[in-house]
Parts: structure tokens; C-alpha cells; sequence
């Protein structure tokens, strides 16, 4: 007999899959078109019956030209965002904007994915390409076919790194799972996204993923931020990378600004604790000095270290 | 009553947790979890299954007397009958 706390996630997964197919279902009457890129679309391909994926929150990819009209449909479906482009400018571009409702429901609404270089409109045009539809609580939904969920989950483990045992134990599951000819196709898909660096980068960050690597002949090579992701560095590490990439003196200077003294919402972004309430968000203020200072150093390592791996 | 009994797609949401289910019942917004017998009845129930045939399967799987099996497969039908989860055909 499971534990009580897995029939709670069972319930909750349950429920995440309602809200996907109902969001996707709204999205769908409004003309914009989505593809589910997790959840139940990984569920089926990595884990047998009786096995619980667990997931909270429901990731879609929009193209970019509907970003604004998926937007408008979420906040009439009582969603809100995190944080919106504006209180971002100049810093790294996010690959996803997290929405949420009051109840805890979530929607992080994705217009490239992260480790994609190329144009967003392009990489939803790839991925367009490579959909199935899925049957999801009474609703026909799209989602990446088997090949481009392989992408999916290499490019997930890229980004998060060892920050999420979750990330690469479906990378150790998908290798085990699928076989080299479904990965070749996959490395073909991330080559068409821009990604094949962050492709192989997240296959690196599992022993199978790895051996996987080397079957297919992948490449080692990848930029600074890639690595820096797939490792797991500090937290301002990829930003002192995006700092040095930023051409012009003004810019860096803003740049370095609204870093030591960022808008509420880029502090939410970056903090957990600046989500919770007012308070929360007063704690993240005046500990925003120390946490910078605690992570300074460590990052500005880090980042070093994988600039001259780069090279 | 006899005929094929099948759980309404359209009314429940099933995910099967190790040898459990947890379903939504979604006309009571209540969710259910069944073990054991209920866990083995229900996964008939969504192909569709006579109540002979529930018995049956009952009998092969638990050490139990025909007449038990039998109380215990119309009690479990009817209480997910009295929710409107069961189409009879």
C-alpha cells in the first residue's frame, strides 16, 4: 500500500492534469495554439503503470506572436504573472513566464525552451513538427511526440543541473528506456532548436546520459552559460556571464544596478522567499546584500572556470 | 441487475499508485482511493464487467467463500453506483 503522502501527490497530479487540459482547451477557443512539454506527455514515456510522475504545474509552449493573447486568456482564467518582461529588462531573458492563480494553480508558459538559441518562432515551428495527441481527462491535447521529449527532458537537465535529482533521473530513465536511434533523432531536433550544446550538456549530467553521449558522438564543447547551468553554479554566476556578454559600459552599469537593487518582481524571480507576502518580500530586501555577498564570490569562480572551459 | 458494468470516463479520473487507485470523483468532487479487492474490481470495471465476472475475479485472486464475494461486488457497485460513476449496458 502506497504512503498517505503519495496518494496526496496522486490527488494533485490529478488535479494539475484537469487544469492542463482546461487552460489548453481555453487557449484552444482563442486561436492560440499550445504544445504540452511535461507532465502527463513524460508520464507515459518514462514510467510504467502504477508508477506516479509528480509534477505541479503545467508547462506549455505558445509561439511567440500569441504570447500576449495566451496572456490575456490566462488572466481571465484568474492566473497572474510572476514577473512580466518589463521588470526584467536588460537582464538575461527568461525561456518561460511562471502565471499563477490565488488557489496555488500554476502555468509556466514557455515561448522557446531554455538552451535554444534559436528564434522562438523557429523553435515552435520545429516543435510543431513533432507532436502526438494525447488524451488527457476527456480532452485531446498536443504534445511533443517521443523524440522531441527527449530534447525536452536533455534541455530540462541542462538548465536545472544537479539542483534537481528529478531532472536527472529521467535523463538515467529515458537513456535506459529509448533506443539510440530514438536519441539520434532527438540530437537532430535539438540541432534544428539551436540546442545541440545544451543537448548534450544534459545527457552529461547522468552516468547513462553520458555513455549515451559518447555513443552518439556529441559534442563537449558549450558556451559558459550552458555550463554553468548543467553544473549547477551559484546563483549569480550565468548573470556575471550575461554581464560580460552585455555590450556597453551604460548598459553594464544599469545592468549591475538592478542587480544590487532589483524591482519587487525581478526579486521574486530570483528569490523564493521575496513570494511570500509583503513580509517575505521585506526579509528578501534587506537581506539582498548579504545574499549577494554570500554568493559573490562563489559565482564569480564558477563563471571564470566555465568561460575558459569554453574557450 | 445484470449486463456489462463500466466506469463513466466522463465522470472520474483515475492514476494508480503502486497496487491503489486514487480517482477524482468529478460530479462530487471528492476523490476515492480503493485498495485491495476495490483496486482489483476497478480495473475491470473500466473495460466493462458483469457482476458474475467481478465475482470471478474476486474468487481468483482472494481467499474468500463465493457468497462473501459475491455481497462484496454488489456493496462496491452499488456505492459507486449511488455516485453516478457506473453506466450499465
Amino acid at each position: 500500500m502506497p504512503a498517505p503522502d503519495a496518494r496526496i501527490r496522486a490527488a494533485r497530479v490529478i488535479g494539475v492534469d484537469l487544469q492542463t487540459a482546461s487552460v489548453m482547451h481555453r487557449l484552444r477557443e482563442a486561436g492560440v495554439a499550445t504544445i504540452l512539454l511535461k507532465g502527463p506527455a513524460l508520464a507515459d514515456l518514462l514510467y510504467d503503470a502504477g508508477e506516479l510522475r509528480t509534477y505541479t504545474d503545467v508547462d506549455l509552449l505558445v509561439r511567440d506572436m500569441d504570447a500576449e493573447r495566451a496572456a490575456s486568456v490566462l488572466t481571465q482564467l484568474g492566473y497572474r504573472p510572476l514577473v512580466d518582461d518589463g521588470a526584467l529588462r536588460g537582464h538575461r531573458p527568461v525561456h518561460a513566464h511562471e502565471w499563477s492563480t490565488p488557489a496555488g494553480a500554476s502555468v509556466d508558459l514557455h515561448r522557446t525552451l531554455p538552451g535554444a538559441t534559436a528564434a522562438p518562432a523557429d523553435v515552435f515551428a520545429v516543435l510543431a513538427g513533432h507532436t502526438r495527441t494525447l488524451s488527457l481527462c476527456g480532452a485531446e491535447v498536443e504534445a511533443l511526440d517521443d523524440e522531441a521529449a527527449l530534447v525536452q527532458i536533455a534541455l530540462h537537465a541542462a538548465h536545472h543541473g544537479p539542483r534537481s535529482p528529478k531532472a536527472l533521473s529521467e535523463v538515467e530513465r529515458a537513456a535506459a528506456r529509448l533506443p539510440d536511434r530514438s536519441w539520434r533523432r532527438a540530437a537532430g531536433i535539438a540541432e534544428a532548436l539551436g540546442a545541440a550544446p545544451a543537448f548534450a550538456a544534459g545527457l552529461r549530467c547522468s552516468p547513462a546520459g553520458t555513455a549515451l553521449a559518447d555513443r552518439l558522438h556529441l559534442n563537449r564543447e558549450a558556451p559558459a552559460e550552458v555550463l554553468l547551468k548543467a553544473q549547477g553554479a551559484p546563483p549569480l554566476a550565468a548573470g556575471m556571464d550575461w554581464l560580460l556578454r552585455t555590450p556597453g559600459a551604460g548598459a553594464r552599469a544599469r545592468l549591475i544596478a538592478r542587480t544590487a537593487l532589483p524591482m519587487p518582481a525581478a526579486l521574486r524571480l530570483w528569490r523564493p522567499l521575496a513570494r511570500r507576502g509583503r513580509a517575505g518580500l521585506l526579509l528578501a530586501y534587506l537581506s539582498h546584500p548579504l545574499w549577494l555577498g554570500r554568493h559573490a564570490v562563489p559565482s564569480l569562480l564558477a563563471m571564470r572556470r566555465a568561460r575558459r572551459a569554453a574557450r | 441487475m445484470s449486463g456489462t458494468i463500466r466506469v463513466r470516463g466522463d465522470a472520474v479520473e483515475w492514476r494508480q499508485v503502486d497496487d491503489e487507485i486514487v480517482a477524482l470523483d468529478r460530479l462530487a468532487g471528492e476523490y476515492l482511493a480503493l485498495t485491495g479487492s476495490g483496486a482489483v474490481l476497478w480495473s475491470l470495471l473500466l473495460e466493462g464487467a458483469t457482476e458474475p465476472e467481478l465475482t470471478a475475479a474476486l474468487l481468483a485472486r482472494f481467499d474468500v467463500e463465493q457468497g462473501v464475494a459475491a455481497a462484496d461486488v454488489t456493496a462496491f457497485v452499488a456505492g459507486l453506483e449511488a455516485r453516478g460513476l457506473l453506466e450499465r449496458r
